[in-house]
């Protein structure tokens, strides 16, 4: 019925065989973490096109201190990137939570890994939405 | 050089000076954005869907089935229909980096694939027995194709009106529409305090996606403005058609996958946030709304098509229908 190929029982045969493949693609690791990578990051936290900080701070790769100082920056879309980063340690994240811009404290309700200090204080937030947010949060399973 | 159109091998291989800034823009925002799908640890969310039920499974199962082969259409519709007919190195650079990602994104779903025991037979299953999936594939291979005749004269104002017939299905249909109903349903998943580490994968995608549609959108807004011969009345009725006759595919598509509603959605709920992207889409090629259609995923609120926080999960307490018929 489609017009691009799909299934046959050719395909079905290769999809069997394939299962024995001891090459997953979950198998294949992301390229390994080198200094050159953080200095490249640090780099484009020093970017003037506040995007490019946006990119550096959502990095998983950001080093802790990057994260601090771009928890500071001037553009509150900045910030929100370092409060969606679930690489971001948790002292920076309490800081965020009492940041004065209310879509930097939503974001900090949302990352995974806020610290429950932070989300009893953004449960108390004056904005509802972050306060809605923050009692969505605590519906995640926490180890 | 005489515009962005151009099928000269021996052209557009200087950068500078940069004739069209925003397609470099866009590509160092692309390269900043650079991200591999390991880098999110998928294999945490498996507790989760353990627990989620059949239909939640089902919706997972075909979000994968929908999404991975036309990753791989949406680069074929570059390789075919743009790169060869642009002549501007920025634009290259882009296009280049555009094609990294849909394999980028076709390896994330790969490791989806992989990670949640998916039924790879069960999920391709539907590109033979929706009839409502393969008319969307038919449309897309209809326009790519085009692009491909040895016919296609890029000088001519129907080998333009070609090129920009192809821009408008891949990108603003196909990535600009069809995937943004799919990337609601894959975060609706994550509103339901499930597979929050799929979620991200998913927000880097779109982070992806908001940039391949500013750069689509740009090429044919430049095109248009550089050849105004092209943009007659019958040519943007034309035009228009397209998408709303997307919209008319997406919606049976929608009505045929999610007969019974999942994860809180029903058809109409999807169907009209899909309205309101062909609004927005409408709206930024020039022709105004047409539907007039509200979001109702305020959750997916956006200024830029990246994800905003501002009512991000409003709908969490809201009562739009669970488990309606469509």
């Amino acid at each position: 019925m489609s017009c691009v190929s799909f299934g046959g029982e050719g395909w079905l045969e290769r999809l069997r065989a394939a299962a024995a493949d001891p090459r997953p693609v979950a198998a294949f690791l992301s390229p390994e973490v080198t200094d050159a990578k953080v200095r490249r990051v640090r780099l484009l936290a020093e970017s003037h096109d506040p995007k490019i900080r946006e990119s550096a701070a959502l990095s998983y790769l950001a080093p802790p201190d990057l994260l601090t100082v771009l928890a500071a920056d001037e553009n509150p879309g900045v910030r929100c990137c370092v409060a969606r980063n679930e690489h971001t340690p948790s002292d920076v994240l309490e800081l965020l939570a009492a940041d004065a811009d209310h879509g930097v404290r939503g974001w900090v309700a949302a990352n995974p890994v806020v610290p429950l200090t932070a989300l009893e204080l953004l449960e108390a937030d004056a904005e509802e939405m972050v306060r809605s947010l923050a009692s969505w949060a605590r519906g995640w399973e926490r180890t | 050089m005489s515009g962005i159109l151009g099928t000269g091998i021996e052209e557009g291989l200087l950068l500078k000076p940069v004739t069209y800034p925003w397609a470099m823009e866009l590509y160092d925002q692309a390269v900043a954005n650079t991200w591999f799908p390991n880098e999110i640890q998928l294999g945490e969310d498996l507790g989760d869907f353990e627990r989620m039920t059949d239909e939640e499974r089902h919706a997972l199962t075909f979000l994968m089935s929908y999404f991975n082969p036309n990753e791989l259409l949406v680069n074929k519709a570059l390789a075919f229909g743009v790169y060869p007919y642009v002549n501007a190195a920025e634009c290259h650079l882009y296009l280049a980096k555009q094609m990294w990602e849909e394999a980028n994104h076709c390896m994330s779903f790969e490791y989806v694939l992989e990670t949640f025991p998916i039924d790879r037979v069960a999920a391709y299953e539907s590109h033979v027995t929706v009839p409502s999936m393969a008319q969307k594939e038919e449309f897309e291979v209809r326009f790519i194709k085009r692009m491909t005749e040895q016919s296609l004269d890029i000088t001519t104002v129907e080998g333009k009106q070609d090129f920009v017939r192809n821009l408008v299905a891949y990108n603003v249909i196909l990535e600009g529409i069809w995937f943004y109903s799919g990337f609601m349903v894959a975060l609706s998943f994550r509103q339901r305090n499930l597979l929050r580490n799929f979620g991200s994968l998913i927000e880097w995608i779109v982070r992806d996606e908001s940039l391949h549609l500013k750069f689509g959108l740009n090429l044919i807004l430049t095109v248009l403005d550089e050849n105004p011969e092209i943009a007659t009345e019958e040519f943007s009725a034309e035009i228009k058609q397209m998408i709303l006759d997307a919209v008319e595919m997406e919606s049976q598509y929608n009505r045929d996958l999610l007969p019974n509603g999942i994860l809180g959605l029903n058809a109409d709920y999807i169907n009209q946030y899909v309205r309101y992207l062909a609004d927005r889409r409408l709206d930024e090629l020039g022709f105004g709304a047409h539907y007039g259609d509200v979001n109702p995923a305020k959750w997916m609120a956006t200024a830029n098509d990246t994800l905003q926080l501002v009512n991000f999960f409003e709908s969490t307490n809201t009562s739009y229908e669970v488990n309606s018929r469509a």
